[in-house]
């Protein structure tokens, strides 16, 4: 696994706070993983993680329509190129972004009052759980 | 689904019957034999409202291109011949729908399917004239043309059973003097019908026989099927998008992700081990490997963009679809050998190549749909996710990257999406082996993202 995909992932596991913008950039950062990682796995592979990375996308979509200030308020983060050895640890990596994404949506929806956000979070969270799924190979 | 071809060829099979029907069968009863004249009458109006629906889009097609002095082009000029002298034999009055018997006679069943054949292309064109569907917007006059040419062999056909029906109702106990008023002498028609059925130097490389219907009805019983109707259904739906103006980005996001999955499922069902790093052949299986990457890699470009609606329904429930059957038909786990395939197989395979063929299709549209939309200016990018080598050349960009905002796609990206579709349109057999694009955005396969 090179370092600077879970060096990156850590950082903004670490810095992505409990709101919008920390929700969108892991998303974010999870959907571009996903086309990443989908172009240097084998194509058969490839397939179920660019499936994710449509899921993760629509999720992002829908989080800059209900917010558009969030798209650009976080920190950058680099990934680099992967190996075709570092793909089960990529995987990882992208199912953490992904579940820690999920989990600050659910818990913005718990403390939320507003019916159009709580409807747009419970969309973001339904593509989180099926991109996750197509991630870590439980749902091809 | 039922085509145009389809039913111009159940037209055919019933005339066929009905010429095998008069040659060793008599007609028992005087009115059997009228009700036979009456739709072979029947049979003559439908072709004449056949060619006058094919007649006006190849009009139309020809507006501004001819000059007066020049007159008629032989295929309308004898078409009009036709259609006119067939109108002055049957009339100009048609029974209301509710009085049309189910088709009791094979010329009655002809004229059914002609009928048909007729409305088909009528679903195609709006009153206007407009094409309302991706094959109809392929079709150009001298497809129409064709299909009037068409239109004439058959009338030949059918011309000639005029004597033969006339014999065996006189046969029949029928007044000569009504036998005659009802058929009498139609050599004229005749003549026009074969004067038009030798028309047209060649064959136009789009006819009419691929015309499907407008609104499919997704069959639901097999997956292979299935798979198909969802494909036409979707080319449809992309066709659609090209004039369209809301944001249809997520729709050809949506369904280049799809191009990926066609193609590595086509690649594993003909043999590829696709489960193994690619193993760079341009022929034969290699080839929708590295198509599938292709589309991968427009796929990637695609989802940069900033998007401001979902994708169209439609597109995305028969993208769904697809995605489901796709993994039904063929697995990607499991590397095929490259033994002969089964029978049924090839049912599987005519599916999946289908498939490949319709991806390519909607590759154009939306080539067409991506085109419009970047010279309309609609396509943004957050300016964090360009390079910092495009950044420094504009300073408005620069700007917008430091402040976070989204700024419309600069021209080098715009061209290099272009220049994908290019490659993702063409068929994989007859591709060239992909080519780098002329931006580090879409150069590499494995790049650095920012996130930001």
């Amino acid at each position: 696994m090179t370092a600077t995909w879970t060096r990156s992932a850590e950082t903004l596991l670490g810095e992505a706070d409990q709101s919008w913008s920390g929700i969108w950039a892991l998303t974010h950062a999870a959907a571009m993983g996903a086309l990443n990682m989908a172009m240097t796995v084998p194509l058969g592979v490839g397939v179920s993680i660019s499936y994710a990375a449509m899921d993760f996308r629509e999720a992002q979509d829908e989080l800059e329509w209900a917010r558009p200030d969030t798209r650009g308020a976080a920190a950058q983060v680099q990934f680099g190129a992967l190996r075709p050895d570092d793909v089960p640890a990529a995987r990882e990596v992208l199912d953490r972004l992904a579940a820690s994404a999920l989990n600050r949506a659910a818990g913005l929806a718990e403390v939320g009052t507003d019916l159009g956000a709580q409807a747009a979070l419970s969309r973001v969270m339904a593509r989180l759980i099926t991109g996750r799924a197509k991630i870590s190979g439980r749902w091809a | 689904m039922t085509t145009y071809a389809e039913l111009l060829a159940q037209a055919t099979a019933h005339l066929r019957e009905g010429s095998t029907t008069l040659r060793g069968h008599r007609f028992w009863t005087p009115d059997e034999a009228l009700d036979a004249i009456g739709d072979f009458h029947g049979l003559l109006g439908a072709s004449a409202s056949h060619g006058r629906r094919l007649l006006r889009p190849a009009q139309l097609g020809r507006l501004g291109l001819t000059r007066h002095l020049d007159g008629l082009p032989p295929v309308e000029r004898a078409s009009i011949d036709l259609i006119t002298r067939l109108e002055a034999v049957t009339g100009e009055a048609r029974p209301h729908p509710s009085q049309i018997r189910v088709g009791t006679t094979p010329w009655a069943r002809s004229a059914l399917a002609l009928g048909a054949a007729a409305d088909l292309v009528g679903t195609h064109f709006s009153t206007d004239g407009r094409p309302r569907s991706p094959d109809a917007a392929a079709a150009t006059t001298a497809t129409f043309d064709a299909g009037l040419v068409d239109l004439g062999h058959h009338a030949v056909v059918a011309l000639a059973h005029e004597d033969p029906l006339a014999l065996r109702a006189i046969q029949a106990g029928v007044p000569r003097t009504i036998v005659t008023r009802q058929l009498p002498g139609l050599e004229a028609l005749a003549d026009a019908a074969r004067e038009l059925s030798t028309q047209g130097a060649g064959r136009p490389e789009t006819l009419l026989n691929s015309l499907g219907q407008t609104r499919i009805r997704i069959r639901t019983d097999d997956p292979a099927t299935e798979l198909s109707d969802r494909m036409v259904r979707l080319r449809q739906g992309v066709w659609n998008l090209t004039a369209d103006h809301t944001d249809v980005l997520p729709s050809l996001r949506l369904t280049a992700g799809l191009g990926v999955a066609v193609h590595a499922h086509a690649a594993a069902f003909h043999g590829a081990d696709i489960t193994a790093p690619d193993a760079g052949e341009t022929t034969g299986a290699g080839a929708l490997v590295a198509h599938g990457r292709a589309w991968q890699r427009l796929h990637q470009a695609l989802s940069r963009f900033a998007v401001l609606a979902p994708p169209s329904t439609s597109i995305r429930d028969d993208a769904v679809a697809a995605a489901r059957l796709l993994g039904e038909l063929a697995s990607l786990d499991i590397a095929r050998d490259r033994a002969p395939i089964a029978a049924a197989d090839r049912y599987v395979g005519a599916a999946l190549n289908g498939a490949v063929q319709v991806m390519a299709d909607i590759a154009v549209h939306e080539g067409a749909a991506f085109d419009r939309l970047s010279r309309a200016g609609l396509l943004h990018i957050p300016a964090r996710a360009l390079p910092r080598d495009l950044v420094t050349d504009y300073p408005d960009v620069a700007a917008a990257r430091l402040e976070c905002r989204t700024v419309p796609a600069p021209t080098e990206i715009l061209r290099a999406v272009a220049g994908m579709y290019t490659e993702v349109a063409a068929h994989p057999i007859s591709s060239p082996p992909p080519q780098a694009a002329g931006h580090p955005v879409v150069r590499t396969s494995v790049e650095s993202i920012s996130v930001v």
